[in-house]
């Protein structure tokens, strides 16, 4: 990567933050009162920019190196573009706007982004073409620095992960942090990051943890299998509190929820289900998606020895 | 370099010599070559192994896992009998209609002593019996991991069954039904101490139910035979691990729910009392959390051992080995998230009920692919029709046949309609009876001819199966009519003419049809001890380790381990010898030497590779005694006898101590360096750092299951309470408590360095570095203790202090507790008993406290940050 673009990059990433400083003024003004299905919020569209600029970078001067679908097979760079189509639909289709009126949809967006954008990230080895995007002289560098330190072996622990995934799950979800992120587009960002970067986290760990399942060569897809179970309960339990609550928990949805035949306790009603049963769905479909795979490499392992 | 292996040396005579017989010669373990010459030590390792001689103390101290299955089976066996007195007792009662056999308040005792006996006493320990019976068999090793913690599970769970049924002597039997709802439960509605009993001595069993859990996890995980692979594992392992798991994260929340029930009760708290901002649907929450997994509990090993059953008298392998794992695990994950179908009647949200129809109706495809393995497998096999056989296809019918009723009731609306009626006692007893009594009769007549050495009556097996299947049918098929037609369960009566009686009486005739049917299963056990035809080795035919052994089996088990590399070990030639010549070396030598000491294998979760020979701990009476200390805390809560309590404490703690002091070693560390060079394996004459750390890492778990219970509670009873914290408090100071959990948290680099320490086998810096983490952890714990000491409110003031102080007060508890197990290992560390060789106290002292760090952040962050954030 040249000088040039550097500098631009760095110019870019300062528009950015400007854009969403300026934008945030404006994206509360309308909304109340009417229907936000025609609104899109083109706010982090830069963003998503960037982030699919950088992989594509990455992924170029990578298959340049060694050879189309080196690293990174096709199927994952695919992943990886249906994660950032899922991040567009979560924050920047009307889905985003929605969101700021009624709570289920927001559980909605909410778990896009931890559910489905993280995972198809660390599928999409985000990480590898990151490291390809960046000047290798950079990428040594911070892979030298970090590799072995105590506090990266920490991070990427199975408990620590689970901790800090489940901390931002349940913290934001205090009625005061929340609100606060409503009205509050910087604070919302942060909210968006904390459970994107912590989710990223999660499941790299998880991916970490099943790396060598094809070959049978590592017992920690069980502890892979206890993580996203701890994550299920942990988050389910939420979602338990949310759906039986007898009130309100965020007074700012209550506004808007009649627009679509709901009261505002239905609405809420219904983001602690999604939270608890869908969102169970799809952990436990990576348990059980794991335990297959592990069990049919055994069983052609198996069978490899009763022919030989 | 050829191995000279002796003849099968285990068909060695078993009848009790003298002592001096056992004198073995002294065998040295450095040469391998020389050591093989010898013959296999059957006689002194059956020494070693066995039981001690049975006067009263020995019989208290006995821990082989045989001996305790045997008692865990029958122990649980005879409350099934209690049980089903109680059942039968209710039928003659609702035999006709206005009948006074019963009064209303008996009728009530009894279907509460039933459910509670059946679900508690009969099911679950009866299963944990098996596992420990079969396990180190099945999985070809000789023992279990903590064959104390076995001791200590039967004697508390023993202890716990016999103090339930003690309230028929005080006249105060518990009668608020197996679930136990408050408030009808609660201090008001419930004076008195039946409820009580309920609570304190089921909690006793739950205790149990959770310590053989851990045990069982650790043997499945890490004490199989070499080369049995995760993947080769029998199916009855894979279910016993998913159900031993199910099990710590079930049970616990339920133990949590009585305690918090037990403190409304007798200590004034106010979880359940909506008048001081409790909530009773609480209570239904922690209990169907445990409730709904608990089906499951029971009915994955049943599963398990139908797995083991049918590919052998279908006489070929199962079918879908693979997928029917996939099924336990996801059947496991699965019974975690729908507890709430057992309250679509409180009230919930119907969107939430739209969604738990569907979820609930999901189960049902685990469940599916293994009905259909099982199928398959008897359609392609040749099968035999003899008695285990027979009772795994009345599970099949009479299961398939309650799970469909399951797929019904799963359905709100119709649910809505039956809910509380006939129609679901007989769902259940479709599912319960079929699915798990029904399979654990066949795993009777399947497996205990192994150790009882002589084959069961096929004539009287048969007779029992068909009468029970048929008296099974008569009994309950009727309940789903008259559940229809608007029965409600747990009546005493009904009044005559409106069509019930029929029914009912029919039911009546059926309950005697099953009980004569158990008469004559008593029958033909007692007659096949006595004059049954020899069992021999493997009467079935059958393809897993434990039939290898001869019958009854030794007390080792395998003098010489099997080194398995196949899913059916005794089907395939060289099924249990075979892997590398070093494992074979191995295993040979370990059937010579230590011969002075209880070694065990263990080997790797994975892939079955030997990793350390280790001691597993001989008899003791300790796991008693603490047994007895344990039960005398429960028991005397009854009566509220706090002094008693405080004496019954103090024996357990003394036992604990007792139970864990450490051993020195028979063998000399020269010998065990040698056999370990020798064999590249690690020897450690006092005990293994992978099942102690396992131990301590799954004790840790179930504390933060517990705690995830009270957090929950905390959270559910926020929701009642929309000002938080209640009018009359103030926002809770959090300086001084932050600087209490900073003190715990600065130890943990003392502790720390306190590991590194004994592995550069530094002991001044071992004893310093402990002696800091303990006056720093101590100084934390007296800040939280003076904090949690000198609040200006009590428990009984909202339920909101009633949490703050059980949270707090539970922190609390785990600090003291780190505190003892500091002080034990400082002990042991200033006589010089740790080095790096044998660190592992050390090293579990130091895990220990770093996770109670990590909860004492989660407890203060939510009972101090809470109030500013919601």
């Amino acid at each position: 990567m040249s000088f040039f673009s550097r500098i631009l990059l760095f110019l870019y990433t300062l528009f950015l933050l400007l854009a969403r400083n300026v934008n945030s003024v404006s994206a509360h003004g309308g909304g109340h009162g009417s229907s936000s299905w025609e609104q899109w919020s083109w706010l982090d569209v830069p963003l998503l920019l960037l982030l699919g600029g950088v992989y594509v970078l990455g992924i170029r001067s990578l298959w340049k190196r060694a050879g189309i679908g080196a690293g990174i097979s096709r199927g994952r760079a695919a992943a990886f573009g249906i994660a950032t189509l899922l991040l567009f639909i979560a924050l920047v289709s009307p889905l985003g706007a929605l969101s700021d009126q009624l709570f289920s949809a927001h559980m909605v967006q909410h778990l896009l982004l931890m559910l489905a954008a993280a995972p198809l990230f660390v599928i999409g080895r985000f990480e590898l073409a990151l490291a390809w995007a960046l000047p290798s002289r950079w990428t040594t560098r911070i892979w030298k620095e970090w590799k072995g330190k105590n506090a990266w072996e920490y991070l990427m622990r199975p408990m620590t992960a689970c901790l800090l995934h489940a901390a931002a799950i349940w913290v934001w979800h205090m009625p005061r942090l929340y609100e606060a992120s409503l009205h509050n587009e910087w604070i919302h960002f942060l909210e968006h990051t904390s459970f994107f970067l912590t989710a990223l986290l999660f499941w790299q760990v998880f991916a970490g943890l099943t790396e060598n399942i094809h070959n049978g060569r590592s017992a920690t897809f069980g502890v892979a299998i206890m993580a996203v179970f701890g994550i299920a309960m942990v988050s389910g339990l939420l979602g338990v509190l949310i759906a039986f609550s007898p009130y309100v928990w965020y007074p700012s949805h209550i506004h808007d929820t009649a627009i679509f035949g709901l009261t505002a306790l239905e609405d809420q009603q219904l983001a602690g289900t999604i939270m608890w049963v869908p969102a169970g769905v799809v952990y436990l479909s990576a348990a059980v998606g794991v335990m297959g795979r592990w069990l049919f490499a055994m069983e052609a392992v198996e069978a490899q020895r009763i022919k030989g | 370099m050829s191995v000279s292996i002796p003849a099968n040396p285990e068909d060695a005579g078993r009848e009790k010599r003298p002592m001096e017989d056992y004198k073995n010669p002294h065998l040295d373990p450095s040469d391998t070559e020389q050591l093989l010459k010898y013959p296999v030590q059957d006689d002194a390792l059956s020494r070693q192994w066995d039981d001690p001689e049975p006067t009263l103390i020995g019989r208290l101290s006995a821990l082989q896992n045989d001996t305790i299955g045997k008692r865990l089976i029958f122990t649980a066996f005879g409350f099934f009998v209690l049980g089903g007195i109680n059942a039968l007792l209710m039928r003659i009662q609702l035999a006709k209609a206005e009948n006074t056999f019963l009064s209303p308040d008996a009728y009530n005792q009894f279907f509460t002593m039933h459910g509670s006996t059946m679900m508690f006493l009969f099911a679950v320990p009866i299963i944990e019996g098996f596992a420990i019976m079969l396990l180190p068999f099945l999985l070809g090793n000789r023992e279990m991991p903590f064959p104390r913690l076995g001791v200590f599970s039967f004697w508390v769970f023993l202890f716990g069954g016999l103090l339930f049924y003690a309230s028929f002597l005080f006249d105060a039997v518990p009668e608020n039904g197996w679930f136990a709802y408050v408030p009808l439960a609660g201090p008001r509605y419930s004076p008195g101490i039946a409820m009580d009993f309920w609570l304190l001595a089921l909690g006793v069993a739950e205790v149990s139910a959770i310590a053989a859990g851990i045990e069982i996890i650790i043997s499945i995980l890490n004490m199989r035979a070499p080369g049995m692979s995760l993947s080769r594992m029998p199916l009855f392992a894979w279910a016993m691990l998913v159900t031993a798991f199910s099990i710590l994260f079930a049970f616990t929340p339920l133990f949590v729910a009585s305690m918090l029930m037990e403190t409304d009760r007798h200590f004034g708290t106010q979880f359940f009392n909506t008048e001081a901002g409790g909530t009773p649907i609480l209570w239904q929450h922690l209990f169907w959390i445990f409730g709904h997994p608990e089906v499951y509990i029971q009915f994955i090993p049943a599963t398990g051992i139908v797995s083991m059953i049918v590919p052998v008298f279908s006489r070929r392998p199962i079918v879908g080995y693979s997928l029917i794992v996939v099924a336990i695990v996801a059947t496991g994950f699965i019974s975690f998230g729908l507890w709430a179908h057992h309250m679509f009647t409180v009230g919930l949200p119907n969107i939430a009920m739209t969604f738990f129809t569907a979820a609930s109706t999901m189960i049902a495809i685990p469940a599916g692919i293994q009905v259909f393995a099982w199928i398959t497998t008897i359609m392609r096999g040749r099968p035999r029709w003899n008695t285990p056989m027979l009772f795994v296809m009345g599970f099949l019918v009479i299961f398939v046949l309650g799970g469909i009723t399951g797929v019904m009731v799963a359905s709100v609306p119709f649910d809505s309609q039956v809910h509380d009626s006939y129609f679901v006692v007989a769902h259940f007893h479709y599912v319960l009876i079929g699915g798990v009594t029904f399979p654990l009769f066949a795993a009777f007549y399947y497996w205990l001819p192994k150790w009882n050495g002589r084959l069961f009556d096929e004539g009287l097996g048969k007779l029992h199966f068909w009468l029970m299947f048929i008296g099974f049918n008569v009994t309950f098929f009727p309940m789903h009519i008259v559940g229809i037609l608007g029965m409600p369960r747990r009546v005493y009566t009904y009044p005559a003419g409106i069509g019930w009686e029929p029914y009912n009486l029919i039911s009546t005739i059926g309950a005697f049809m099953i009980a004569a049917s158990v008469l004559i299963f008593l029958v033909n056990l007692i007659r096949s001890m006595q004059s049954g035809a020899p069992a021999g080795e493997n009467p079935w035919d059958a393809d897993s380790l434990e039939w290898k052994t001869i019958t009854p089996p030794m007390p080792h088990n395998f003098s010489v381990l099997p080194i398995v590399n196949s899913r059916h070990p005794l089907w395939e030639p060289g099924g249990t010898q075979g892997g590398t010549e070093s494992t074979q070396k191995l295993v040979n030598a370990l059937a010579r030497w230590p011969t002075s000491w209880r070694a065990a294998m263990v080997t790797s979760t994975l892939e079955g590779k030997p990793l350390e020979i280790f001691r597993v701990t001989e008899p003791s009476i300790w796991p008693f005694v603490s047994a007895v200390g344990l039960i005398i805390i429960f028991g005397s809560e009854i009566w509220s006898l706090r002094w008693v309590a405080a004496i019954g404490a103090l024996i357990f703690i003394a036992s604990l101590i007792g139970w864990h002091w450490p051993k020195t070693s028979p063998t000399s560390q020269d010998e065990e360096d040698a056999f370990a060079r020798e064999h590249g394996i690690l020897v450690r004459s006092y005990g293994s750092r992978t099942v102690a750390r396992n131990g301590m890492m799954l004790t840790l778990l179930v504390f933060g299951v517990g705690l995830a219970s009270l957090l929950f509670s905390y959270f559910y009873i926020r929701l009642e309470n929309p000002v938080w914290p209640p009018s009359g408090f103030e926002n809770p100071a959090w300086l001084l408590p932050l600087i209490g959990l900073g003190l715990w948290l600065v130890s943990l680099i003392p502790s720390s360095l306190s590991v590194r320490a004994i592995h550069d086998d530094n002991q001044p810096a071992l004893r310093n570095h402990l002696l800091f983490s303990l006056l720093l952890a101590a100084m934390g714990t007296g800040i939280i203790l003076y904090v949690l000491l000198t609040k200006n409110y009590t428990v009984s003031d909202h339920a909101y202090a009633s949490l703050f102080i059980m949270i707090e007060g539970f922190l609390a508890v785990l600090m003291l507790g780190g505190l003892g197990m500091n002080l034990f290992v400082q002990f042991f560390a200033r006589r010089g008993l740790y080095s790096s060789g044998r660190y592992i106290a050390v090293e579990n002292s130091a895990l220990y406290f770093t996770v109670i760090a990590v909860f004492g952040v989660i407890i203060l962050a939510v009972l101090y940050g809470v109030p500013y954030l919601t």
